[in-house]
Order: structure tokens, then sequence, then C-alpha cells
């Protein structure tokens, strides 16, 4: 133990010295490559093990497994890759945190992106390359990155037919989904018991492929460092498992697939400081995406693209759960949560305060991106935690067809279906009433219906616009539940190039770094791929819908490729 | 195996604490509310097992465990609170501090939830009344009392005044509550609008008595000029022209909904007008009208793209 100590304490001061020397030597240039020098001095740090390690502190003590591909994570993205290194003839490894198989590609919805496919000219289908490109780009806010986005585009077709040969998936059916001139949402067919069209089908059958081929799948083991030699490729990674911390050694290369960091309420704030309160979590596998993947990444030099976009948001209404799966499986379906929540006509919105906050008009229940405006009202929301509650009548509630869920509006029960939370709705005689059971000021909730039931009257809502016709909030009694807003997915993450090698972002450091070039030509991190939700780039600012398509295809390149790098010895 | 700490890994944890308050009950002595705390550490730190402190405005004291962990947030059990019988606020503050022996610790964090408790509180809700009347045109609208305890209000009176503060009208509140509520009495009461047209406001108001105190509740009417045009106006959707049934139209204040032929007829005063039309699966339509004898007018909806959406 004191050996132990003292090597540490030993190294640490060799890296002092080294850092000061090497601040030195860059005399003037000062803060720049002082920081670039920090960066290699702070693995020096952490890596430090003594054993007589001390020319190689990147190394860890010894490799307790060996393979070609370690695959971090069970996903859409990670599943393919696992099956494409194998069947390139590389001994492949995959891992995942999780103690069952899947990640959030279990719980998502089906729709899968794909273009340009042989499957939709089966489907009679006219798709254009030109199309999927200014589709996604527009649809991005023109953030993509012209060549991995391109590669999708390239791969999809290959990928698409891959699936139904290689990995026995059939495609049932393609939908339209934003942002496609055309369908190109690819859902698959109904399998073992599971509908059409639900993301399950495609993690069984990816499970069933991994299964066949025999290909190790390690759950209950959390990557948390990548090993990578300085300026060098990357060596392997080290595993928490439930018998202790392993070093796994992966002679051809990484894949990190491990999703996005909606789970993560540090990371969040960080990058969007305006999520200043811990975002509800949102159903079972949210506590799987916490950016590991992102973080280690950034350890060995790796970036990230765009994050201040953060994530899109859904929601649900009365409920703070957006699915309900008790421990998933795959013979074990979800359950539907929340209130009906698409006609709002009857309906105000009233903050903490008891005061409408948002134009009712333009606020939308499914995907919501941060800069639209009924998200920037809700972050303008003074209390903590904000609150949103849709108020109404009795004609309200008849035309939102919540009459018909009156029951979870007396004895809401957050474990079975639709998953009310108590606390979260409210049914009353009078609106004072109501405002003391949702705790919001009643004279506030009385005042403002008051006001909005004149604009109602006068024909026009000079408060915040909202298009008419207007309905009186007026009929007892009165009903109220609260909206509760949910991260759904992240639109952006780690840097990658079009191969899904993850860039090297400390060359942009170095003298040269500034020049504008393809990010084809960029330098990688030799043996470090990344694919899936994990990364950005593909879609810029906006994931849209169905992009488990672009997931799948991201997975698909980096397997093939990570089997074929050379071994390291 | 790798002897390295995990040096990233903070030995203080920032939890997050709330005190939420899931119902609230009324007894003869006052307030119940059935409270609950969550706990959650972004480390998602299972915290089941350690106290939660749950302390009143008066210096009682109630430890709680945290019972259950689903991944992310650490709950304990439902619990009860209650306020004395006297009226006021009343508050409640939950405390989390795990000073965490072979683990990580967790910084003090605390959440206070406030209720205020007024007996018998009265509050009254007033509806039934038309969205737009004419000058001179006889009015009958319905109002409410409720005490949050529940007593029958029976014979109690309500009086509407109108914007001067005048009384037009008196209800007396009937034997039974009103369909769908639990204790709201109610009444009529009917009075003839007078001259001014444009937007009328009026107080509904409920004396106090020796148990309750008094309240009141504003409403609204829009008095409109007597109509002197009729407007007929098809609904069709853009593109195939086809009638949309259904589609709600309105020339304020009159609103009605297309009929199977995707029409409606509304009455409306000469002058200028907005016109608003929406339907499910268009976009919303907006118009401004110069009203100038009988019409008839087409109103093309644009449909809403259609997408599967995520779920
Ligand atoms: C309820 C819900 C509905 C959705 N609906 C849709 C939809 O209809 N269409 C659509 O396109 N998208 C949908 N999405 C989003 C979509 O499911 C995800 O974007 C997609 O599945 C991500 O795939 P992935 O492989 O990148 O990551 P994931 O499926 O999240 O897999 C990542 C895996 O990595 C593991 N992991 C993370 N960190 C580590 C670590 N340190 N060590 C080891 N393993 C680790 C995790 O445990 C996880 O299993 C939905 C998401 C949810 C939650
Ligand atoms: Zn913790
Ligand atoms: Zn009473």
């Amino acid at each position: 133990m004191a050996s132990d100590t003292d090597a540490r304490h030993a190294q640490h001061e060799e890296a002092q010295v080294s850092r000061r020397q090497f601040v030195k030597r860059a005399g003037i240039v000062g803060g720049t490559v002082g920081a670039l020098g920090a960066a290699g001095v702070l693995q020096g740090c952490t890596a430090a093990d003594g054993a007589g390690a001390s020319s190689q502190w990147w190394l860890p003590a010894k490799w307790d497994v060996e393979t070609d591909v370690v695959v971090v994570g069970t996903g859409d993205a990670g599943c393919p890759a696992a099956i494409r290194a194998h069947d390139a003839g590389a001994k492949v490894i995959v891992i995942d945190k999780g103690d069952f198989f899947g990640g959030c590609s279990v719980l998502g919805g089906g729709n899968s992106q794909l273009a340009c496919t042989s499957i939709q000219t089966r489907f009679d289908i006219t798709d254009d390359p030109e199309w999927d490109y200014d589709d996604t780009m527009e649809f991005g806010l023109y953030r993509s990155n012209p060549e991995v986005l391109q590669a999708w585009i390239d791969n999809s077709d290959s990928y698409a037919r891959w699936a139904e040969d290689v990995c026995e998936m059939a495609w049932a059916r393609i939908g339209k989904q934003e942002p496609a001139r055309v369908p190109r949402s690819h859902l698959a067919a109904a399998y073992r018991g599971q509908s059409e069209g639900s993301g399950i089908v495609i993690s069984m059958h990816f499970f069933e492929q991994l299964e066949k081929r025999g290909i190790e799948v390690l759950l209950r083991h959390k990557m948390t460092k990548i090993f990578r030699e300085p300026n060098g490729p990357v060596l392997g990674i080290e595993v928490e498992t439930p018998d202790g911390t392993i070093a796994i050694k992966a002679r051809r290369g990484v894949v990190i697939a491990t999703g996005g960091f909606k789970g993560n309420s540090q990371m969040v704030r960080a990058w969007h400081p305006a999520f200043d309160e811990t975002l509800i979590w949102s159903g079972w596998p949210d506590v799987l995406p916490t950016g590991d993947g992102h973080l280690c990444v950034m350890n060995i030099g790796g970036g990230v693209v765009d994050m201040s976009f953060i994530m899109e948001f859904s929601g649900r209404l009365g409920s703070r759960q957006y699915v309900r799966w008790d421990r998933p499986h795959f013979d074990n379906p979800s359950t539907r949560t929340g209130l009906p929540n698409s006609r709002l006509e009857h309906i105000v919105f009233v903050e903490n305060s008891g005061r409408r906050y948002l134009n009712e008009a333009g606020w939308e229940a499914g995907h919501t991106l941060p800069w639209l405006p009924h998200m920037v009202a809700f972050l303008n929301i003074k209390g903590r935690p904000r609150m949103e509650w849709m108020v109404t009548d009795q004609d309200g509630a008849e035309d939102a067809e919540w009459t018909s869920y009156e029951d979870a509006f007396i004895n809401p029960d957050p474990t079975k279906s639709p998953c009310i939370e108590p606390g979260w709705v409210a049914k009353a005689d009078t609106l004072a009433e109501l405002a003391r059971q949702m705790g919001v000021p009643a004279a506030a909730l009385e005042e403002t219906v008051a006001t909005y039931n004149a604009s109602v009257a006068a024909g026009a809502d000079p408060e915040f616009q909202r298009p008419g016709p207007l309905f009186p909030i007026a009929r007892p009694p009165y009903w109220a539940a609260r909206w509760c807003r949910m991260s759904h997915d992240q639109c952006t993450g780690i840097r990658v190039n079009q191969k899904m090698q993850v860039v090297d972002q400390m060359e942009q450091w170095q003298p040269d770094g500034g020049d504008s070039k393809p990010i084809s030509a960029e330098k990688v991190i030799p043996r470090l791929y990344a694919a899936g939700e994990c990364t950005g780039g593909t879609g810029g600012a906006v994931r849209g819908s169905g992009k488990r398509g672009w997931y799948q295809v991201h997975g698909y390149i980096a397997g093939d490729l990570v089997a074929k790098e050379t071994p390291l010895a | 195996m790798s002897k390295d700490a995990p040096v990233s890994e903070p030995t203080l944890h920032c939890p997050e604490i709330l005190l939420s308050r899931r119902r609230v009950e009324e007894t003869d002595e006052g307030a119940r509310l059935v409270l609950i705390v969550r706990v959650s550490c972004p480390h998602f730190c299972n915290l089941t097992g350690t106290t939660v402190l749950v302390t009143d405005n008066e210096g009682g004291e109630l430890e709680l465990p945290l019972a259950s962990f689903n991944g992310v947030e650490n709950e304990t059990d439902e619990f009860i609170v209650a306020t004395g019988s006297r009226g006021g606020t009343y508050s409640w503050t939950a405390s989390y501090l795990d000073a965490g022996e072979g683990r990580p610790s967790h910084d003090l964090v605390t959440s206070t939830l406030s209720f205020d408790y007024r007996p018998h509180a009265t509050s009254l809700a007033v509806w039934g009344y038309p969205a737009h009347a004419c000058a001179g045109d006889s009015v009958t609208l319905m109002v409410g009392a409720t005490c949050s305890k529940g007593c029958v209000l029976e014979g109690r009176r309500v009086s509407v005044l109108d914007e001067g503060g005048r009384e037009c009208a008196e209800a007396a509140l009937g034997s039974r509550p009103w369909e769908g509520t639990q204790a709201l009495y109610w009444g009529t009461a009917t009075f003839t609008l007078g001259a001014p047209r444009g937007l009328q406001r009026f107080d509904a108001r409920l004396g106090d008595d020796a148990e309750h105190g008094a309240a009141a509740c504003g409403f609204s009417l829009f008095v409109a000029p007597q109509p002197d045009c009729i407007l007929t106006i098809a609904v069709c959707g853009q593109g195939d022209g086809a009638p949309v049934v259904g589609a709600t139209v309105s020339v304020h204040p009159r609103v009605a909904t297309t009929d199977t032929e995707g029409t409606v007829v509304l009455a409306a005063c000469a002058g200028s007008a907005r016109l608003d039309a929406y339907a499910e699966g268009y976009e919303r339509y907006h118009a401004d009208l110069l009203v100038t004898g009988d019409s008839t007018l087409t109103v093309s909806l644009v449909p809403k793209p259609r997408y599967e959406e995520d779920f």
C-alpha cells in the first residue's frame, strides 16, 4: 500500500517537472500551448500506477482481457458494429453498463430513417441522394457535417439490405417523417409478439445475431476510461465490473456507442445553463445515457460538436414517466403514460404563480427544441421546480377527453396506465379550490381566468395574442393537469468523420490547425470509433425523427472498419 | 487489475431534494397534507436507508427513511402532516444530509413547502352566460358557491353587481350541488343588459356569515349591436377542395361548427370583423373582413403535413 502511494507521489512530481520544462520551452507562446501540455500531464497523474511502469504511465498495470475489438454499448449503434466486426474476422467483446441488453434502443419507437434504399424501391418510393442531403441539412439548421451526412446516405442501402439478409429482419413498411420529402422511415415487421414498427424488434434481431455468433456480451460492465498512447493509438479501455476494475486490451480498436447524455444533469447544465434544475427522469433507461462516452473521449483528446443544442424534448401530461416498463425484457410490453393532450382549444396554461405565460396555440406536445417560443417561455418561468399547468372547465375536459380519465384525476396511480402522478392532476368545484390542489396562489388563478374570460368576450387576447376563436373557462367542475417536459434524446455529440473515426481535437491547437479542411482530412485518434446518439454531425442541430436509422448505419460503418485495422502486437 | 482510484469522483456529492404535495384533505381540526420527499444525486446514488428530516414551523420533527430507489430518485413513503385548526400559513421543511461512511457523502439540501389554510374558505363560480348578447337582452346565468369544508350553503344569496357596483341581480343557492361537483351549491340570476356596448364586467359576491368569509368572482359579457347581416361561410380543404366538416368558424362574437356540407351561417354586424377558422389536421386560418351586407364566403384551409412521430 505504502509503496503504491509513494510511487504515485513520485510520478506526480515527475509530471509536474515535465510540465514546467514544457512551458519553459514553449516560451512566450504561453496559454494555448501550456493548456495542451497540461492536458498531457493530467493523464500522467491520473494513470500513475508505479509498479515499474514509470516510462509508460498511459498503460494499465496489466491487461486483464485481450481481444481485437471492444464495442461499448448494446443499442442500435453498438450491435451492428459488433456483428460487422465479427463477420469481418475480428474477435469482439461487447460491454454494457446496464443490467439488461439494448439500452434506450429497446424502449424507443422503431422509426429508422434510411436514404435511397432498395427497400424504398420495393415500396415504389423514389428517393434521391440530393433530397436526402438537402432535407437533412435544412432540418438541422445547416449544421450537419457534409461528409458525415453523406456517409449515412451512401451506406443506407447496403445497411438496409444487410439488416434483412444478414440480421434476418424484415422491413415491413416505410413511413413519412420529418424532414422527409418522401417516406424514408423504415419500420421492422412484427416479431415474436412485439408489434410492427416497435423499436424493440430491432434490438431483438440484433441480440439473436450476436448470440448466434457467440459474441461475448458483458452486461454490468462500465467503461470508465480509454487507454491511449500519448498522441498515438487507443489501446483498450478500463472497465468496472461487479467483481472489480479490469483493463481490456483492444488490438484493433474500440467502438464507443454509449448513447446520449440526457441522464447527466451536470453535463446538461454545463452546456445549457438555462436548465438549472434536474430534468425529470423520463423512464427506465435514462439512467444509462449519461455521457460516459463523451467524457472518456474528451479525456484523451477527442471533441464534441454543437453541444449547446443539447437535445430534443418531449413530454407527458399528468405523468412523470415517458414510458413505463418494469424491468425491460423482450416479452414485456410497455405501458401507456399520460393524459390526452392534443385538443387545447378550451385550455389555458399557467405557471407556478398561477399566471399565463405563453400563447397556448404555439405550444406543441411532440418533439420540441430549446429555442422554440414555448420552450423559451418555459425556461423563463421563475419558480423552481418550474410548473406548467393546463387548466380548463368541464367543457374543456370533455373536449380534451379528460373526462374519460376521471378516475385518474381522483385516484392517481403512478404504477397503473396512464401512470398519473399524485399531485400532478386536480379537479375541483371552483377555481380557488383547484388552485389549492395545484399548489398555486388561488387569487392569482382566479384573476388569470377572469382576465382570460374577458379577452374571450372581447374576442382578442392582448396578453399573448392567442388566435381565436377563444372559449371561456366557466362551467364547473374545473380540471387541471401538469405538463412534464422530458429530455427525449441528444442531437449532438462526439466529433467523428465520415468513417466514424473520432477526430483528434488536439490538432486544432497546433500552429497549422487553423486551416479549414474537410473533416476527412483531419487527424483522427487511431483505432477509436464512435457511433450512434453519442456522436454529432449527421443531423446538425436538430435530430428530427427516426434517427435510429442513422445510428444503425453508423455502427454498420464503424464495425467493418475497426475490424480491418492492423492488430497491435 | 488496475489499482487506480477513480480520480474524477468527488467525495462530496450535491444532491437535489424536493418536498412535494400529493393530496390535501380537510378534516374537522384543519387540513391534512399527504407529502412525499424525493432525493436524487447526480451520481445516481442509491440512498435508501438514509433518512430525511422534516420539520414544521413550530419545531416539530419527523425523521423518515428513504424507502425506495428507481435508479435515479430516492423516495420516502407518503407521509401525512396536519395544519392546526386556526387559519394561516403553515410550512414544512425537508432536509437531507448524509455523512456517508465508507462512501461519498452528500451535502446538506433543503426544500420547503407552505400551505395557506383557510378554514371554511368560500369561493364562487359563474357560468352558463352567453358568449355575447345584445343591449336590452335578458341574460340568465348560474352562480355557485362552495365551502372548503363542504358545508351546505343552501339559501345563501349571491348578488351580481354591474361595472358601477350596482346590484343588478340576485341568486338564492339551492339545496343540491351542481352536477359533477362535490359541494357547489348554485342558483340562477337573471338581469337585463343596459345600453353600453362592448365589453362589460360584472362581479358575483357572496357575503360573510358567522362561519364563512365573503367571496367574489368576476366575469365579462360582450354586448354586441343587433346583427344586420348574414354570412354564409363554406370551408374546404386547399388542394382537393373537399368540404371540411366539423370546422370551427368564428366571426366575433359568434362561433359555429360547419355542417355536413362544410358550411356555417353566422349573423354579423356591418363593419370590420375578424374571421377565424380551424379544424383538426389543418393550419389555423384568419382573415380581417369588412362586412357590408349578406354575403357568401369560401375559406380554404391548408392541410398540415402528416408525419409519423417518434413516440
Ligand atoms: C422512450 C423513447 C422513445 C424513442 N423513440 C424513438 C423513435 O421512435 N425513433 C428514433 O429514431 N429514436 C427514438 N428514440 C431515441 C432512440 O431510441 C435513441 O436515440 C437510440 O436508440 C440510441 O441508440 P444508441 O445505440 O446510440 O444508444 P443507446 O440505445 O442508448 O445505447 C447505449 C448503450 O450504451 C451503454 N453505455 C453507456 N455508457 C456506458 C459505459 N460507460 N459503459 C458501458 N456501457 C455504457 C448504455 O447502457 C446503453 O445500453 C427514443 C428514445 C426513448 C428513450
Ligand atoms: Zn451521490
Ligand atoms: Zn363551511
